[in-house]
């Protein structure tokens, strides 16, 4: 039973702020060397309660910013780990070998007032909708998984992700290590506790691997991207799209993972390495 | 065995030792920290299987890059810059050679780091057989009639090992997923694999061939950029093209002679005196 984790690093506990990759100070690589044992701890944690639910292999997949959050020294050393720069695609190996998928940190999607560290993708977004259903980062993980047959079951993070999820996903288990006041304030759990709770969600996701069902967008699928700011000129087109206005535009795709090649330009003719853990 | 870093379980980036950030240096000393550990889960590997010896070159990049306080004792390392020979020490004294944090050979597309020698090398070929590092390192050793018996690092590179030496123990610690990015085990866990394969490798050094190559040898090498002026030839070799060279040799040891024009003279002082390394050997009890 494999199960992929996709991670993130504004929903840890005990992380408030932007991480700053090009603040060189002293203070800033401590903050960022502490988050990145945190994260490590979370998903460390995230997978335990996997393995002691009956997953048989994790994949992790370092997904914060430049893809090398994870202090793979502090890390579960039976989890494997999806990271680096330039991927072929997102979410590589989620596909139909994978038993179920869940996230660790998430936080709430572009425009939600109140949550910690809002925002989908980047904060130049103001909202992203799939025929007509708004989805943040959780909901576009579980469509992709949904397109292959996978199941989400399991959320870690701030009480806004958590709830948005709950919306979308019947069932699914969420953990909220802390609960956002401001963009850039929350009540946290301490770092001991949240994986406690990690442990014990991660766990009791394994027991409703086949009792929840995969998250599917209706093909084909109408996407819209409005951003914060205007991005897009009429007269010249981003590759796919249609411009509606300066902030607006539109793509229509056959199913979510042309979306995905659409909206990034992944490599369609990536194929994943045969993988089979020791 | 002959190190690199590339195909260290964790590394999914060029080493940049120009970048003199703190995050970089951080960077660049747990990466030679887990090089360090990686050698020694293969040496505890290869002494459980039997090896009462274990020499490692400190193959990668400035050559030294392995963390030594690290290391454990009785390991040899060779390093430093200026090396009188590619691979000094392999010769018919080992019984073996194995690779550790090897990555795949130029052109492999899919593959983490991959390349041969440096970037800008669009391949090797050894009488038309095309090689990255390690199979050069490999036929190296076939000269001398020493199996290459075991191979650890990227996934597409143990793949190369493996269909021009069949028979070797291959570690995959990682999958590439790109030149960038890679779908690896947690460094805990790639020593736990490379201590198992190195075990088993050194059990099948008697069931294992030597990499030999019919001499008189014919290297090719072709560049992706212009880098050859037929008016003004390199030192070795005949410019075939402005991006290729061809060197012709007697075997593989002519061969690296000609290539890095190492003095033919030079011999290692333990060739004329083995006290001087017996009397560091630490590890024997072990």
């Amino acid at each position: 039973m494999r199960i992929y984790l996709m991670t993130d690093l504004e929903g840890v506990a005990g992380v408030f702020t932007w991480e700053n990759r090009d603040d060189t100070s002293l203070e800033n690589h401590e903050r960022r060397c502490r988050q990145r044992r945190w994260l490590a701890e979370e998903v460390s944690a995230a997978v335990d309660g996997c393995f002691r639910g009956g997953a048989t292999d994790v994949i992790v997949n370092d997904g914060h910013g430049a893809g090398y959050t994870i202090d793979l020294d502090h890390l579960d050393s039976r989890a494997w780990v999806i990271n680096g720069l330039e991927r072929p695609f997102w979410l590589p190996y989620l596909d139909e070998g994978c038993a179920a998928t869940g996230l660790v940190g998430a936080h709430a999607k572009a425009g939600s007032e109140g949550a910690c560290l809002y925002h989908t993708m980047s904060t130049a977004i103001r909202k992203w909708t799939f025929n007509g259903i708004e989805l943040g980062e959780s909901g576009l993980q579980a469509a992709i998984a949904g397109h292959h047959g996978v199941p989400f079951v399991f959320v870690t993070g701030d009480a806004f992700a958590c709830k948005e999820i709950e919306e979308l996903i019947p069932g699914v288990v969420t953990v909220a290590v802390k609960v956002g006041l401001s963009r850039t304030s929350a009540l946290q759990r301490t770092p001991e506790e949240a994986r406690g709770m990690i442990r014990e969600g991660a766990q009791q996701a394994m027991k409703l691997v086949d009792e929840i069902q995969p998250f599917r967008l209706e093909s084909p699928i109408l996407f819209r991207d409005e951003r914060v700011e205007a991005a897009f000129d009429e007269e010249k087109p981003p590759a796919h799209s249609r411009v509606l206005d300066a902030h607006t535009r539109e793509i229509e795709a056959e199913d979510i993972l042309d979306l995905m090649y659409k909206l990034y330009s992944y490599p369609r003719d990536w194929r994943r390495f045969e993988f089979a853990p020791a | 065995m002959v190190t690199d870093l590339e195909g260290v379980a964790g590394v999914y980036q060029w080493e940049d030792r120009g970048d003199d950030s703190l995050e970089n240096h951080e960077r660049r000393c747990r990466q030679r920290r887990w090089l360090a550990e990686e050698v020694n889960a293969m040496t505890d590997g290869f002494r459980t299987g039997g090896a009462t010896e274990v020499w490692v070159n400190d193959g990668h990049g400035a050559g030294y890059t392995i963390d030594l306080e690290r290391v454990q004792p009785g390991v040899r390392v060779l390093h430093g810059q200026g090396s009188p020979f590619y691979c000094v020490g392999l010769d018919e004294s080992c019984a073996a050679l194995g690779s550790l944090g090897t990555h795949a050979k130029a052109e492999t597309l899919g593959a983490t780091l991959y390349h041969t020698m440096g970037p800008a090398i669009r391949g090797y070929w050894l009488n038309g057989i095309s090689v990255g590092e390690t199979g050069y390192q490999a036929f190296l050793a076939g000269h001398f009639g020493v199996p290459f018996v075991f191979c650890a690092g990227e996934a597409h590179a143990c793949r190369e090992m493996a269909e021009l030496c069949p028979g070797c123990v291959t570690v995959p610690v990682k999958y590439g997923t790109g030149r960038f990015s890679a779908l690896t085990a947690t460094p805990e866990k790639a020593r736990q694999m490379i201590r198992e394969g190195a075990e088993e490798a050194v059990r099948r050094i008697g069931d294992m061939e030597p990499l030999r190559l019919d001499p008189p040898i014919l290297f090719r090498e072709e560049w992706h950029e212009p880098v050859f002026d037929p008016e003004k030839p390199p030192r070795v070799g005949r410019v075939v093209d402005s991006r290729t060279r061809e060197i012709e040799a007697e075997d593989m040891v002519d061969f690296m002679h000609r290539m890095y024009g190492h003095d033919r003279d030079w011999r290692p002082m333990w060739k004329d005196d083995p006290s001087v390394v017996e009397q560091t050997q630490g590890g024997k009890d072990r």
